[in-house]
């Protein structure tokens, strides 16, 4: 098991420069096609790194049951990208995955894998193939080879909207499956998520499709309540398919390159002009913004309840802007400073 | 449609800054906002100089009204290095973009590879977006966004395929200036940086790596082992 949680950790290094962490506190019931069912509320960490071309997440969770009793389950997965030729693509890369389940007084079981991929990007297109070869232990403590192709095509119409379609065949042993699956995401305006994915399987394992729905309410800049419900099909483990419904909340940090909330916001009031109010809570008796707009001549902000309040003369585009109070050069709280040239810091004003 | 009218002003403005730099008088501005002679003329002729090379004044003479503004904080000798050092980005700048295929690069352009420049991107990667540009208009705004973007935070590589990204897109140019409040969007949203560059990268199209695990092949993550077919799981019957 140790050995395991090596090989893992290993194979997911990107994620040790992990960029965001959070915490998922929850409660599942899942039903399994045995008939046997069970309630569990479970603690998960998760670890997420998106820097460049490259991705990885890790997943720990350790579930309590309400009938005793405990289960560890780590999964992890990397993708490295590289670009081939700059103007048009493909992208060659490597992506691999191990996971990891364990439970009180169980045998442990999971699969590690990894392969070689290629993906091709045409505006909101986007196609992979990929190919991972490696092992699964079953329940059983056997070890069986494991080999899988997948094909994935993915379509971004919006930026808020996104659909994809997969194709994975799979050999393990004496199995030989096909899963196919859709998913739709989607992500507006509103802090809500929802994504859907359905699928079916053919071959061996096939039992009926499976699909989940799963919907995350952003509360606060790092406190979300997810849920999900769905259908599981069997896995290559030898765990049987079922039902399961869970939620929780989830606490996230904003990582070593997030940046805090932004406390300025700007409304076009017409095509040339908006409405900038920010958030300055030092003591400031007069507080002005100065930008490249206008060659840097300060204009004044007036106070309206907690806020400062501006209108400018600016078109759609980004602008670079900072503020006098009192004489000093500073900026709104919370809000990301880029260097001057000058050793002090300026902001950017980006009117939508 | 409202997004071209949009684009069009935004290059509409671009192209006229352009324009008005040509006959910007550094001197004068300078002299009206109380400048001392001394530092007037030496700003003059650094200006003058980069003009002479054939390179855009424009973000010589901001940066140099930027450096007046902040006179309280910063010594003359000061605004004069950071306007060289700006002038020397002009000029990588316009050697990037003559490698890229532009004979001769609008000022648009050399002062948008300048800003690329000053905000971490390579000069490779600023030869790219040029060269993958459709129009020298579509190269500066990509430019602009890019660097952009790296100043919200965005991962370098990402901010600079994200553009390329939407140069191929249908949404084309007027899709551009759509990122960065994008990311804006998101961040104030609370998103975490990782997944708004994924999200601004548009997913890249990455393929669940194995079977057995991910998305819809398995138990959810979250969802502990239940009855093995030929072990046993510890999920109990309520």
């Amino acid at each position: 098991m140790i050995r395991g949680v090596g090989v893992a950790t290993l194979l997911c290094a990107s994620v040790l420069e992990a960029q965001e962490a959070s915490l998922f506190l929850g409660g599942s019931r899942a039903r399994y096609a045995d008939s046997l069912d069970g309630t569990a509320a479970f603690a998960a960490v998760r670890l997420t790194s998106g820097r460049g071309l490259r991705a990885g997440e890790l997943d720990a969770a350790f579930s309590a049951f309400t009938s005793g009793g405990w289960a560890l389950q780590v999964a992890g997965q990397t993708t490295i990208l590289w670009r081939t030729q700059r103007r048009h693509g493909p992208y060659l890369g490597f992506t691999g995955g191990a996971a990891l389940n364990a439970y009180q007084g169980g045998t442990p079981s999971g699969s590690i894998a990894a392969g070689p991929l290629v993906a091709l990007a045409a505006g909101p297109t986007y196609l992979s193939l990929g190919t991972v070869g490696g092992a699964v232990r079953r329940v059983d403590s056997t070890w069986s080879p494991l080999a899988s192709l997948s094909a994935r095509w993915q379509w971004q119409p919006a930026r808020a909207l996104s659909a994809d379609a997969a194709l994975t065949l799979t050999g393990s042993d004496t199995n030989r499956l096909a899963d196919m699956s859709l998913g739709l995401r989607f992500g507006g305006q509103v802090p809500v998520r929802i994504s859907a994915v359905a699928g079916t399987r053919i071959g061996d394992l096939a039992d009926g499709p499976w699909g989940s729905l799963e919907v995350v309410w952003q509360a606060t800049s790092v406190v979300s309540i997810e849920a999900s419900a769905g259908r599981f099909p069997e896995d290559l483990a030898g765990f049987a398919h079922g039902l399961y419904a869970q939620a929780g909340v989830r606490v996230a940090t904003r990582g070593a390159t997030g940046l805090a909330p932004p406390a300025l916001t700007v409304t076009p009031l017409d095509s040339n002009r908006v409405r900038v109010a920010l958030r300055y809570r030092k003591t400031a008796h007069a507080l002005a913004i100065s930008g490249d707009w206008n060659g840097w001549t300060a204009v004044p902000l007036r106070r309206e309840g907690g806020r400062w309040i501006v209108e400018l003369p600016l078109a759609r585009g980004v602008y670079q802007y900072a503020l006098v109070a009192d004489g000093e050069w500073t900026l709104p709280d919370g809000v990301r400073g880029i260097a001057d040239g000058f050793g002090g810091q300026v902001a950017q004003l980006i009117v939508p | 449609m409202r997004h071209m009218v949009m684009l069009a002003a935004v290059l509409l403005v671009l192209r006229a800054g352009s324009a008005a730099a040509q006959t910007r008088d550094v001197r004068a501005e300078l002299a009206a906002r109380g400048a001392p002679p001394d530092f007037v003329e030496r700003v003059g002729a650094t200006v003058d100089a980069t003009r002479a090379q054939g390179l855009p004044p424009e973000p010589l003479i901001d940066k140099a009204l930027e450096g007046w503004a902040k006179r309280n904080r910063v010594p003359p000798e000061r605004v004069l290095a950071v306007l060289e050092q700006l002038r020397g980005r002009l000029a990588e700048g316009r050697a990037a973009a003559v490698r890229a295929g532009m004979a001769d690069p609008p000022g648009a352009v050399v002062a948008a590879s300048a800003e690329a420049l000053g905000r971490g991107i390579t000069a490779d990667e600023v030869r790219e977006l040029v060269a993958t540009a459709s129009d020298a208009d579509q190269a500066a705004a990509g430019l602009t966004v890019a660097a952009s973007l790296c100043a919200q935070g965005l991962d370098r590589e990402a901010a600079v395929r994200a553009v390329e990204d939407t140069y191929r897109g249908h949404s084309g140019s007027e899709g551009l200036f759509e990122l960065p409040s994008a990311v804006a969007d998101l961040r104030g949203r609370g998103t975490p940086m990782a997944d708004v560059a994924r999200r601004i990268m548009q997913g890249g199209g990455l393929p669940a790596p194995a079977a057995g695990q991910g998305s819809g092949q398995g138990r959810p993550g979250t969802i502990p082992p239940g009855h093995g077919n030929k072990g046993s799981g510890y999920v109990r019957g309520q």
